[in-house]
C-alpha cells in the first residue's frame, strides 16, 4: 500500500478524482480529505509487474490539475464560443 | 504625412503576453505531448515547450508560437476574430448532426449457408423461410424511410446471407427508386453478401441498378475457411471467384471486402493483406471481432486480448505503409476514418466512430421481422436476448418518432463524450466516437467504464501510431495524407 499526500496549493480534490479514475484499472485508491488536502492510500489491482504507482500516481494527478487549471482560465472564451455556435443564424423578429 | 506607426507600436502589444485558449493535451509514449482544442485542431511539441507554453512564456518570436496562434491554442493582442472562425470550423465540423437515416440497413434474411463460429448476427439454417423479411414489411419501411427529411438514401441489404432472399432485394430496389423519386429524393443500394451464391443474373441486376457489392475476405483461403466454415469447405474459393466477376462486370471500385480478425488472423497480417492485393482490392478494414451473437457463444470474441489486437494492427498499418512507399496503393479504412477527422474534420461515415453516438440518427435498421433497431450492432444484441436498443415496429410509426423515443435519447446523451469521465479530457476526444452499444454489450453501461474498456484501449493505441507516423516519418505522413486527399 503507496500513500500520497496533496497540499491544497498543489492539488484540488477534482484532480485527484480524475486521477484515481483514470487508473482505476490499475490501482485502487481510497482518497481522504483532510483539512489542508487530499491523502491517497494506493493498492496496485492484478497481477502485472510492481510498478511505482506513488510516482505515476503524483504525476497523473499533476496533469489533471493543469487541465482543471486551464479549463478555468479559458472558460469564459469556451462558454462565448458555444453560445455563438449554437446561437440562431437569423436575427430574430423585432415584432 | 501618413507612414508606417513605429517598430514598437506592433511589438509592445505582443510583450504583454498571450491567453490560452481551451485546449487538451495528452503525453504520448515518446515523451512529446499531443495537444488538440475542441475544433480539432493538433500540434505535437517537445515537453519543454509544451511547459513554456502553458505557463504563458512561450517567446512570439518562435515557430511554435505561430503555429499555435494559427491553429487557435492562443490569443494575443493582435488576434481579433478568434471566437467567429473558431464558431464557424466548430459548426462545419457538427453540421452531420442535420443529416439523419443516410444509411439504412434491411436484414431481408436471417438465414446463411454458411457457418461462421464468430457469426455476430446468429444466423439461422438456409431452410427456415420464417427468417426471412415479407414484401409487406419491406414496403412499410421504405414507406417510412422516405418521409424522413434526408435527401440521399442508401440502402443496405444484410442478412444471415442477403442473396438467399434476392427476390425481395428485386422488390426493394424497384419500389425504393419509384418512391424516392416521388418524394425527390435519391437511393443507392450495396449487397453485403458473402458471394456464394452470386450468379450471372444477379449481377445484371446490380449492374443496371448500380448496386455496390460489400463482401468478406478474411486472408488466405486455409485461414478464411477456418474462419468461414460452409459445406464443401469452398469459402474462400467461391468469395474471390465472385470477387473477380464482381469487378469484372460492375468495375473494380463498385467491390470491396470487409476482414474478421480471429486468433488464427494474428500471426498473419501481412499474408492478410497480401491476399487483398492479390484480388485487386486497394482497400481494407483491420477490423477486431465485435462483442455478439455467435462470436461471444463460442468465445472466439475472448480469444484474444486488446493488446493482441493492437499489436496485429500496428503491424498491419506499418506493412500497409511500406506497401505504398513501394508504389503500391492499399489504404486502411480504420485509420482512414480516423485521420479524416484528424486533417479534415470530416465525421466519416463509421457509425462507432461518431460523437454523437450515430446510432439511430445516422443508421437506422429494419429486421426482417418488422422490429427497428438503432444499429446494426444493436440488431445482433436482440438475437442475444437483449432489446435495449430496440425502438419499435415499422408499424409503429413514422420514423422520426421512433428515433426520438427515449430508448435512443438515453442512449446518445449518456455517451456523449463531451460530458464522459475521461473522454471530456482526452486530447483525442475530436477525433473519438461514442459507442454506447459496445459499453452496453461489455460493461452493462451506455457510458462505459474507459479505464477498462476495450474500445478505449484500442482507439487510444490507434492514435498513438498515428501521431507517432505523422511525426517520425515525413514519406508515411505523407502517405497517410494523401489517403484522406
Amino acid at each position: 500500500m503507496a500513500e500520497v499526500f496533496f497540499a491544497s496549493s498543489v492539488a484540488r480534490l477534482s484532480a485527484v478524482k480524475k486521477a484515481a479514475y483514470r487508473l482505476s484499472a490499475i490501482c485502487d485508491t481510497d482518497i481522504v480529505p483532510t483539512d489542508d488536502g487530499v491523502r491517497c492510500f494506493l493498492r496496485q489491482l492484478g497481477k502485472q509487474d510492481r510498478i511505482d504507482l506513488s510516482a505515476l500516481f503524483r504525476s497523473t494527478v499533476l496533469d489533471y490539475e493543469l487541465r482543471e487549471d486551464i479549463s478555468e482560465k479559458t472558460a469564459p472564451f469556451r462558454d462565448a464560443l458555444l453560445a455563438v455556435t449554437f446561437a440562431p443564424l437569423t436575427k430574430a423578429d423585432p415584432e | 504625412m501618413a507612414g508606417f506607426k513605429p517598430l514598437a507600436a506592433y511589438t509592445e502589444a505582443l510583450d504583454a503576453g498571450y491567453s490560452l485558449l481551451p485546449m487538451r493535451f495528452h503525453r504520448m509514449p515518446s515523451g512529446k505531448v499531443f495537444v488538440s482544442n475542441i475544433v480539432g485542431e493538433w500540434e505535437l511539441l517537445s515537453p519543454d515547450v509544451f511547459q513554456t507554453f502553458v505557463s504563458g512564456k512561450l517567446p512570439h518570436s518562435t515557430t511554435e508560437y505561430a503555429d499555435l496562434k494559427a491553429k487557435h491554442f492562443l490569443m494575443d493582442a493582435d488576434s481579433t476574430v478568434a471566437v467567429d472562425l473558431l464558431s464557424i470550423k466548430l459548426r462545419t465540423r457538427l453540421s452531420h448532426l442535420a443529416h439523419v437515416f443516410g444509411l439504412a440497413i434491411f436484414v431481408v434474411t436471417l438465414r446463411c449457408e454458411h457457418s461462421c463460429p464468430y457469426c455476430q448476427v446468429s444466423r439461422q439454417s438456409d431452410d427456415k423461410a420464417a427468417f426471412d423479411m415479407s414484401e409487406e414489411t419491406a414496403l412499410l419501411a421504405l414507406n417510412s424511410l422516405m418521409s424522413s427529411p434526408i435527401k440521399d438514401v442508401k440502402i443496405e441489404f444484410q442478412g444471415g446471407e442477403p442473396l438467399l432472399n434476392f427476390g425481395l432485394i428485386r422488390f426493394i430496389v424497384l419500389e425504393g427508386k419509384r418512391l424516392a423519386g416521388d418524394a425527390g429524393k435519391r437511393v443507392s443500394f450495396v449487397v453485403t453478401t458473402n458471394l456464394a451464391l452470386i450468379s450471372d443474373d444477379i449481377l445484371a441486376f446490380c449492374k443496371e441498378h448500380e448496386i455496390l457489392i460489400s463482401t468478406s475476405l478474411d486472408g488466405p483461403a486455409d485461414l478464411h475457411n477456418a474462419n468461414r466454415p460452409r459445406r464443401g469447405n469452398n469459402s474462400h474459393e467461391l468469395a474471390v471467384a465472385g470477387i473477380r466477376r464482381s469487378a469484372e462486370s460492375l468495375g473494380e471500385d463498385r467491390v470491396a471486402a470487409l476482414m474478421t480478425t480471429t486468433k488464427a488472423s494474428l500471426g498473419r497480417v501481412e499474408e492478410i493483406i497480401d491476399e487483398y492485393r492479390r484480388n485487386g482490392l486497394h482497400e481494407i478494414f483491420l477490423r477486431p471481432m465485435s462483442p455478439y451473437g455467435f462470436a461471444v457463444k463460442t468465445k472466439w470474441f475472448k480469444a484474444y486480448d486488446e493488446q493482441e489486437w493492437i499489436d496485429f494492427y500496428r503491424r498491419g498499418l506499418r506493412y500497409i505503409v511500406d506497401m505504398n512507399r513501394r508504389g503500391e496503393r492499399m489504404v486502411e479504412l480504420y485509420a482512414l476514418t480516423i485521420l479524416a477527422k484528424m486533417l479534415t474534420g470530416r465525421p466519416g461515415g463509421f457509425v462507432d466512430m461518431m460523437n454523437p453516438a450515430g446510432i439511430g440518427n445516422k443508421v437506422i435498421v429494419f429486421n426482417y421481422d418488422g422490429d427497428v433497431y438503432a444499429s446494426d450492432e444493436a440488431r445482433m444484441l436482440a438475437e442475444m436476448g437483449d432489446t435495449s436498443f430496440r425502438l419499435g415496429r415499422v408499424q409503429d410509426g413514422a420514423l422520426g418518432e421512433l428515433a426520438t423515443g427515449p430508448v435512443l435519447l438515453d442512449a446518445v446523451e449518456q455517451s456523449v463524450l463531451e460530458t464522459s469521465p475521461m473522454c471530456s479530457d482526452c486530447a483525442f476526444q475530436p477525433y473519438c466516437g461514442a459507442d454506447p452499444v459496445y459499453h452496453h454489450a461489455t460493461q452493462g453501461d451506455f457510458t462505459g467504464h474507459k479505464p477498462t474498456s476495450g474500445f478505449c484501449q484500442r482507439q487510444m493505441a490507434i492514435f498513438e501510431t498515428l501521431v507517432e507516423i505523422m511525426d517520425a516519418d515525413p514519406e508515411g505522413a505523407a502517405i497517410l495524407r494523401s489517403w484522406v486527399n
